[in-house]
């Protein structure tokens, strides 16, 4: 059997998966939601009706009024403000205009706003049916003079359903990433692992060695010769230990096999996909309020001398400078209590913080609380990274990472676009209680996913007989990324997707879904594109086009809002940033090794590096905010982007013919 | 066919909980669209049926004292059928014209808490005890002189939610089997390559077991080939090396003093 069979192909059945589940719920959403939009359609048009006729019985009554006192028909002063006034009143009005038998136009008022898209959608021309005009005639005395017609939106439905719609596509998305996560993990527990038990099991047995139990379950034949494998064992050490002690001695020596001389031991095999789905659920919790927060924040009571601005970024701030001071000593802990009971103890804390959060009626609290979360998220997500490590057959290969990193934006991704969703419907509370409650479910499939050896307590390495290693060295190419890139990508992520846009868009009267709807956009391109990426990033084109194409991308995508604005304008920045970053990402990781010799402390530097950027500029945008507005802050933003790109490109280019001339 | 069937549940489970998820927002919806449009339009009414009223209130006429009044109440409740009653009540809450007969004495208490919360503005509400839209009528000086409150049934709402919900399951519960059965084959045709390994080993498992009975009457075991053929020799080296052991314990224990 080979490797890639006994695996279970897991990239391959993944992608196979992401194309049926794509399939199969849209599918779902789209039929569902054509037959609510009809029987929608089909149980307002009595009220509809109704309303139609309301707004025809009052204008005929006025007009038939002014007609009784003798005004003409053509002579009532005010017909069109009254009818706009009446339009402003019923949102599913077109259209009213008053005629003459002759079909002479008397008054007649439009609504000014265009159909949208989604009006203009031609799903909603074929299943919307209702009648749409509606007519009244006016009399003078005996005689017949003209009629008020009313039109109605043929889509009024569609238009009130849209929420609901773009609603439901968020949770198809985020029901997709979970369908493929349990997928997954249905796989790898029925099949996946007990295979890899019964081979290592099978592996010792072939050598004579009947030491070694494993857990039993597995699908079918699987379970059956788990079982058979323990029984091999358990049959041997019983009979052995039923031996007189004489005999049992002279026997081990002999004979051509190990018997484990008390209760068998049971084998705890490692794997990446141990942590997947606990991490993303843990991801998924933690991220609930990335797209609402500084909206929270900023809403909450606070003390005189902070201002709006400052408030809604402190916990931003908080939880950043909290990531950053407990990132070091992360991989320590896991190593001295064991990645395992790491994350089950950042479980609790985590959840507690998220429920005083969401009942939090100040922004000290909120701000606390963040901060208390950020400490434990930090060291739940090294944990699971260390654990990750530890169980790829070749440690802290790329594989290993970039799985980690995948988990975690697919959850980010998750939780900001539930987040805002519940939020929206049910209140930030709800949001909250709901990411405490995600929280205890990740914890609860740590507890039973994470008993591999990779989850416990390891050994400090001893120290190397050359002594300490020396202290790397980097050089003007390293800082000039770092400073250049990292730390302008960290800030503009920090300033313009976690606190801008939630504000900017806030302003302009969306509401928390909308704003997580748009949010999401950020970590959609980093979830679909980023494989692709590191596949570019490792072939042919390497890392540093990808890191200064991606530079100048979000440069410009932060730029173009100097160009236009509004609620679309944001939209493809915010995209466009995120398309950019992810281009970025891992090139930049694999050009901050390369700049630094390969030393692993390069990464160290610039992960620190470039969250102090961001906190710096985070809280600069804050400060600043008041005075030169949103507007300002992004275009020096973009400016800081593109700068920091053209002197990391003059510097690489130097360096590269100072090289060259150096032969 | 259990390993199909594992990756099939969990991927019908997501939709039906995604199916579930869509219809509760649309009913939620449902009921938040219906109750507008009801709601809007009586207000209207309501503001409509006001208009004599508040004349007579700007010129500093207590609203009891309006001539005709329950003649404009009912040709306003003539507009629709379900309208159950229109109330004219002064500051005190006090009914002073309805189209109620016998009219009640006073404002129901659901209606002033509503009343209360809008504070001053037009509004409508589903309360225990009835669907009450209102407006106010203000006098000479801008103080509330009192009102206009039309009363609608209120289970109508419901029962229309009821009837949408149970349309909107009954599409989800379709849709659902019909995209269950269709991933059920697109399941079963693009992931027949892992099917196919699971069902290789399953089948290897299965020939080793038969072959280590047969093998106990006399029977070979059968050498194994293909992709498998790893696991099969596993399986049959640590059957040997088990049944060497056990040989070996079982000998010893004849031995033993």
């Amino acid at each position: 059997m080979t490797a890639r069979a006994r695996g279970l192909d897991r990239d391959g059945l993944r992608a196979r998966l992401i194309g049926m589940l794509v399939a199969m719920v849209t599918a779902s959403v789209v039929v569902v939601g054509a037959a609510a939009v009809t029987a929608f359609d089909r149980a307002v048009e009595p009220e509809l009706a109704n309303r139609t006729q309301l707004i025809g019985s009052i204008v005929r009554g006025e007009i038939q009024r002014a007609l009784e006192v003798g005004i003409p028909f053509d002579a009532i002063v005010g017909l069109d403000r009254y009818l706009s006034e009446t339009l402003e009143k019923f949102e599913e009005v077109d259209r009213i205009s008053v005629t003459t038998v002759s079909g002479q136009t008397v008054a007649f008022v439009e609504r000014s706003t265009a159909a949208s898209i989604f009006e203009r959608a031609d799903l909603g021309e074929v299943i919307a049916f209702r009648q749409t005009a509606f007519a009244s005639s006016i009399l003078d005395g005996n005689q017949l003079v003209g009629k008020v017609t009313v039109e109605v939106s043929p889509l009024f439905v569609q238009t009130r359903l849209r929420d609901v719609f773009l609603d439901v596509m968020v949770i198809a998305l985020v029901a997709m990433f979970v369908a493929l996560e349990l997928a997954l993990a249905v796989a790898m527990t029925s099949v996946g692992k007990p295979l890899e038990r019964v081979f290592r099991l099978l592996s010792e047995q072939r050598e004579g060695n009947f030491l070694h139990r494993i857990r039993p379950g597995g699908l079918g034949g699987l379970g059956r010769a788990a079982a058979r494998l323990n029984d091999h064992v358990e049959d041997l050490v019983e009979r052995l230990a039923s031996l007189p002690a004489a005999v049992r001695l002279r026997i081990e020596t002999t004979m051509d096999a190990r018997i484990a001389a008390g209760r068998p031991l049971e084998l705890r095999l490692s794997d990446i996909n141990d942590i997947r789905l606990a991490l993303f659920l843990f991801s998924v919790a933690t991220e609930i309020a990335a797209a609402f927060l500084p909206l929270y924040a900023g809403a909450a009571t606070r003390p005189e001398w902070l201002s709006a601005e400052l408030a809604a970024a402190a916990p931003l701030v908080v939880y950043l400078v909290a990531v950053a001071a407990l990132s070091p000593f992360g991989a320590a802990l896991a190593r001295r209590f064991g990645a395992r009971r790491l994350f089950l103890a950042s479980v609790p804390p985590t959840v507690l913080a998220l429920a005083v959060i969401g009942f939090s009626g100040d922004v000290v609290g909120i701000t606390f609380w963040r901060g208390v979360m950020a400490v434990f998220y930090a060291t739940a997500t090294i944990a699971c990274q260390e654990y990750a490590i530890r169980a790829a057959p070749d440690r802290g290969s790329a594989r290993s990472v970039g799985a980690f990193v995948a988990v975690i934006y697919g959850g980010v991704f998750c939780g900001s676009a539930l987040g805002g969703l519940l939020a929206g419907r049910f209140g930030f509370e709800a949001a909250f209680v709901s990411g405490a409650a995600i929280a205890v479910l990740s914890g609860v499939l740590g507890l039973f996913a994470m008993r591999g050896r990779a989850g416990d307590p390891e050994p400090a390495p001893a120290p190397s007989p050359d002594g300490p290693s020396p202290r790397p060295r980097f050089g003007a190419r390293f800082h000039a990324l770092l400073l250049g890139i990292a730390v302008p990508m960290n800030a503009a992520t920090a300033i313009f997707v976690w606190y801008l846009t939630p504000l900017v868009l806030a302003a302009s009267g969306s509401g928390p879904a909308e704003i997580a709807r748009v949010v999401m956009l950020y970590y959609l391109a980093v979830v679909l594109f980023g494989p692709m990426v590191a596949r570019l990033s490792d072939g042919r084109i390497g890392p540093l086009p990808l890191v200064i194409t991606g530079a100048l991308a979000s440069s410009a995508a932060l730029l173009s809002l100097t160009v236009w604005g509004g609620f679309w304008a944001v939209v493809v920045a915010v995209a466009g940033l995120g398309l950019g970053h992810t281009l970025m990402r891992a090139p930049l990781h694999v050009l901050a090794l390369s700049s630094a010799g390969g030393a692993s402390a390069g990464l160290s530097a610039l992960r620190l590096i470039e969250r102090i950027g961001a906190i710096l500029g985070l809280a600069a945008s804050a400060l600043l905010l008041g005075d030169i507005g949103a507007e300002n802050c992004i275009r020096a933003l973009g400016i800081a982007v593109l700068t920091g790109v053209t002197l990391y490109a003059i510097v690489e280019i130097t360096g590269r013919s100072r090289s060259a001339r150096l032969g | 066919m259990a390993f199909f069937i594992r990756i099939w549940a969990a991927v019908t489970l997501v939709n039906f909980a995604v199916l579930t998820v869509f219809v509760a927002l649309a009913i939620l919806q449902f009921g938040s669209i219906n109750s507008g449009l009801v709601g809007e339009r009586l207000v209207v009414l309501a503001g409509h049926t006001a208009a004599p009223f508040e004349a007579a209130a700007k010129i500093g006429l207590p609203l009891s004292t309006v001539r005709n009044a329950v003649a404009l109440l009912e040709r306003a409740r003539q507009t629709d059928d379900a309208i159950l009653a229109i109330h004219v009540f002064d500051a005190s809450g006090r009914i002073v014209h309805s189209t109620a007969v016998p009219a009640p004495a006073a404002v129901p208490p659901g209606a002033v808490a509503a009343r209360t919360a809008a504070g001053g503005e037009p509004w409508y509400r589903e309360t225990a005890e009835g669907f009450f839209s209102s407006i106010d009528i203000a006098s000479r000086d801008g103080v509330t002189a009192g009102g206009i409150l039309i009363v609608y049934p209120g289970g109508g709402n419901i029962t229309r939610i009821r009837a949408m919900a149970a349309e909107l399951s009954l599409a989800a519960i379709a849709v659902l089997l019909a995209v269950a059965a269709l991933s059920a084959l697109l399941l079963r045709v693009g992931l027949r390559r892992q099917i196919r390994m699971f069902e290789d080993i399953d089948s290897a498992i299965a020939d080793f077991e038969r072959g280590a009975w047969r093998s106990a009457a006399g029977r070979p075991i059968p050498v194994a080939e293909g992709d498998v053929g790893e696991l099969r020799s596993l399986l049959a080296a640590a059957e040997t090396r088990y049944r060497s052991a056990g040989r070996a314990l079982a000998a010893a224990r004849d031995d033993a003093p």
